[in-house]
């Protein structure tokens, strides 16, 4: 007896493209997710709600992780987060944090996919080959573009993707002034300039609304629909099926399993705190890489007595983060023309570019190695976190006119551009998740000890490439620029602890992201990843899910005829 | 985000007294004109630009520091120095700080923002909240008639929250 072919377990980029799959192809599908189901009509331009209270993530008091990092003695030191600046919920609601990015899609290349054999072994780096190839999921990518909504312009450059379609489905989003400059300083500088396809539609689709353009959109929820969200560009299609029922608020605590090893149900508490249970043919697990490890970890069973899926005592290991850090330019008005002046002011159309002239490095300087992506953008608009960066010269806190002269100039005497780095960061026995054995969360359950320890070549890389985007800013005449590696990673972009690959002793799942030792268990999340690439995730997670989605089907004998 | 940020590097136990649970809900009228002092003193009016009471800093702050979901130790910090400031007032001059002119709340101030870490902390706290006031949307009622976007230029997003869909009112 069952409840629904598949349970899915949050509703992000690994838990749309399954659910509407699953559900057009006519079987039942429950997604359920911890977070509210907030629409279009809840997204609003309010850096209060959106950006300096947690409206999107959870009461650290109650629910909350522990963070073991290094000290400056390079010892570990551990702390709740509620007792610290990290915060590692992000974008808890249906459609998950995809409602929150900002986009910027990038496809992983074929080398990534082989980085072990292609650039060998790195002392203290656990890297390792993926069981699939670019190949195998070029498709996906394909589908992503079409399903989701991606929006741009292909341009050759050394390092370009095999495509199988010459171009994106969707025209690129408006472009700001300050892209030609981008592309002029690119020419000079013999380098390639990228135009960033968006997962941003220019124009309405699907009763999605196109792009206004408003000027906030990274960390925002978007109020058109025009963002690619899982929750906009997928579920909705999978309710409007009949077969798909979302549950919001629904938290789950525990998968159980039987004698057999088999998952028959899911453990959850609704919005009133009350214990539900839910039987299902298939389950899908799609937390995000911390909480999707620390479920199973926290579903032991008659065959899983170490939770569930790591028999092998894999679950878990290997998370990944991603390296990099960033740099501004300040580009100050009374050094330009009136007219670039002016074009420099425009608000709301998008940069959009970005430089991968060392994806892949091979010089005397650094030898052959992994290199990574620079995104170029505007410096968020969110003027209250703008402010109060400025109220610190060096360690006095400024107030009074000081003040308050320091803030005009800063908001009304120039524009800042920004570059964001995006390298590998190198999976080591130093990050992980496991349960943590003191504290437990608001329902009494141990809660997720995340341990960050990152590989001393990821700063390498990083700073290479940080060199090369404050060249690029300084050579597109910023008056001053800055860049730096950031002291700790983000607390978004999260992937691994779950990593698919042949060999049972070393990853969790297998080729299609069945776990190794659970028959009806997958995990489309970007959890699978053993490397993370040097692009944000979030194209290869959509493309992934879209993947195992196929297997998924097939194993359930494809589509269930339609009964008239 | 601003607390932990405050908080940061210090000691434990000056943590805990300064994160000290309150009983409060609602200031006194007379920590009502201390606070509204020192947010005038730290952001003051100016004949180009809005100070503290322009852009409605203290009901701001009553506001922020009472709304359900807040942070405790955000509210217990901002209360727990209310009553330190005043103290050190009579500590260091005798006299209690609504009397103090311009330069003694400056001096006063400026050693407590360089000298202590639970002044730091606090004016750092309470100088968030200004920004704030003058730069939320006039939704939360801050930033009157936009008077802290005009100053600054500042262009805001659009759509701008309605009333009914703030925060504290989603979900």
């Amino acid at each position: 007896m069952i409840d629904c072919d598949v349970c899915v377990i949050g509703s992000g980029a690994g838990g749309g493209p399954v659910a509407l799959t699953l559900a057009e192809a006519g079987f039942s599908v429950v997604v359920l997710e911890k977070g509210p189901w907030f629409t279009e009509q809840d997204f609003y331009k309010d850096e209060i709600a959106c950006c300096r209270r947690n409206t999107y993530s959870r009461n650290l008091q109650e629910e909350f992780h522990v963070v073991e990092e290094r000290d400056k003695n390079n010892g570990w030191v551990t702390k709740p987060t509620y007792d610290s600046s990290w915060d590692l919920w992000n974008g808890n609601m249906v459609g998950g944090s995809t409602n929150l990015m900002s986009g910027f899609f990038h496809r992983l290349k074929p080398r990534d996919f082989r980085l072990l054999s292609e650039f060998g072994a790195i002392d203290g780096a656990n890297i390792a080959d993926w069981p699939i190839s670019y190949g195998d999921l070029e498709p996906y990518y394909t589908k992503v573009e079409h399903e989701v909504g991606i929006s741009g312009r292909v341009v050759d450059h050394p390092n370009l993707e095999p495509r199988s379609t010459r171009d994106y489905p969707f025209r690129a989003t408006a472009e700001h002034p300050v892209a030609a400059w981008f592309d002029e300083t690119c020419k000079t500088e013999s380098l390639h300039s990228i135009p960033v396809a968006r997962a941003i539609l220019p124009g309405q689709l699907n009763g999605r609304g196109g792009c206004q353009y408003s000027g906030y959109c990274g960390s925002y929820g978007c109020s058109t629909g025009a963002k690619g969200s899982s929750r906009a560009a997928l579920l909705n299609r999978a309710v409007a099926t009949g077969n798909c029922d979302i549950r919001p608020n629904s938290h789950v605590y525990r998968l159980i399993s039987d004698a057999g090893g088999r998952v028959v149900s899911a453990g959850y508490y609704d919005k009133k705190g009350a214990a539900e249970l839910i039987r299902a043919e298939i389950f899908v697990v799609a937390c995000q890489a911390v909480e999707t490890s620390r479920l199973l970890l926290l579903s032991q069973g008659p065959r899983h007595p170490n939770g569930l899926a790591n028999n092998h005592g894999q679950v878990g290991k290997n998370l990944l983060f991603t390296t990099g850090g960033g740099g501004t330019g300040s580009f100050g008005y009374s050094k330009l023309n009136r007219k670039k002046a002016a074009a420099l002011k425009v608000r709301g159309p998008f940069v959009n570019r970005a430089l991968q002239d060392w994806y892949f490095i091979d010089n005397d300087e650094m030898g052959r190695m992994k290199g990574g992506t620079i995104d170029f953008l505007f410096r968020h608009p969110n003027p209250i976190g703008q402010a109060n960066r400025q109220k610190w010269e060096s360690d006095r806190l400024l107030w009074g006119t000081p003040l308050k002269q320091k803030l005009k100039s800063y908001f009304t005497d120039a524009r800042y551009l920004r570059f964001e780095v995006f390298a590998d960061w190198l999976p080591n026995d130093d990050c992980n998740v496991a349960l943590d054995g003191n504290f437990t969360d608001k329902w009494g359950s141990p809660v997720a000890r995340v341990k960050i320890g990152d590989h001393p070549h990821n700063a390498k890389v990083s700073r290479y490439l940080g060199r090369k985007g404050y060249r690029m800013l300084k050579a597109m005449g910023a008056d001053s620029a800055s860049w730096g590696l950031s002291s700790k990673p983000p607390g978004i972009l999260l992937a691994g602890g779950c990593r698919f690959g042949i060999d049972p002793n070393l990853s969790v799942l297998d080729r299609n992201c069945r776990a190794h030792d659970v028959e009806n268990l997958y995990v489309t999340d970007g959890s699978f990843m053993p490397t993370g690439g040097s692009v944000p995730h979030t194209w290869t997670i959509y493309a992934n899910s879209f993947r195992v989605a196929d297997q998924i089907l097939s194993e359930l004998g494809g589509s269930k005829p339609a009964i008239n | 985000m601003a607390t932990a940020a405050a908080l940061a590097g210090m000691p434990l136990a000056l943590r805990q007294e300064l994160t000290r649970e309150t009983s409060f809900v609602l200031f006194s009228a007379g920590q009502r004109q201390l606070v509204a002092a020192v947010q005038e003193h730290i952001f003051p009016h100016e004949p180009d630009s809005p100070g503290a009471k322009d852009i409605n800093a203290l009901a701001y702050l009553e506001w922020a520091i009472t709304a359900p979901g807040i942070d405790p130790d955000t509210r217990n910090i901002i209360v727990n120095g209310v009553g330190r400031l005043q103290d050190a007032s009579r500590e260091r001059s005798d006299i209690p700080f609504g009397d103090l002119s311009f330069d003694q709340t400056e001096r006063l101030l400026r050693y407590l923002a360089d000298k202590t870490r639970w002044g730091r902390a606090w004016l750092s706290l309470v100088l968030y909240y200004v920004f704030e006031a003058l730069l939320s949307d006039p939704v939360y009622g801050g930033n009157p008639g936009k008077i802290g976007w005009r100053w600054l230029q500042h262009q805001p997003g659009f759509p701008r929250p309605p009333a009914d869909k703030i925060y504290g009112r989603l979900g």
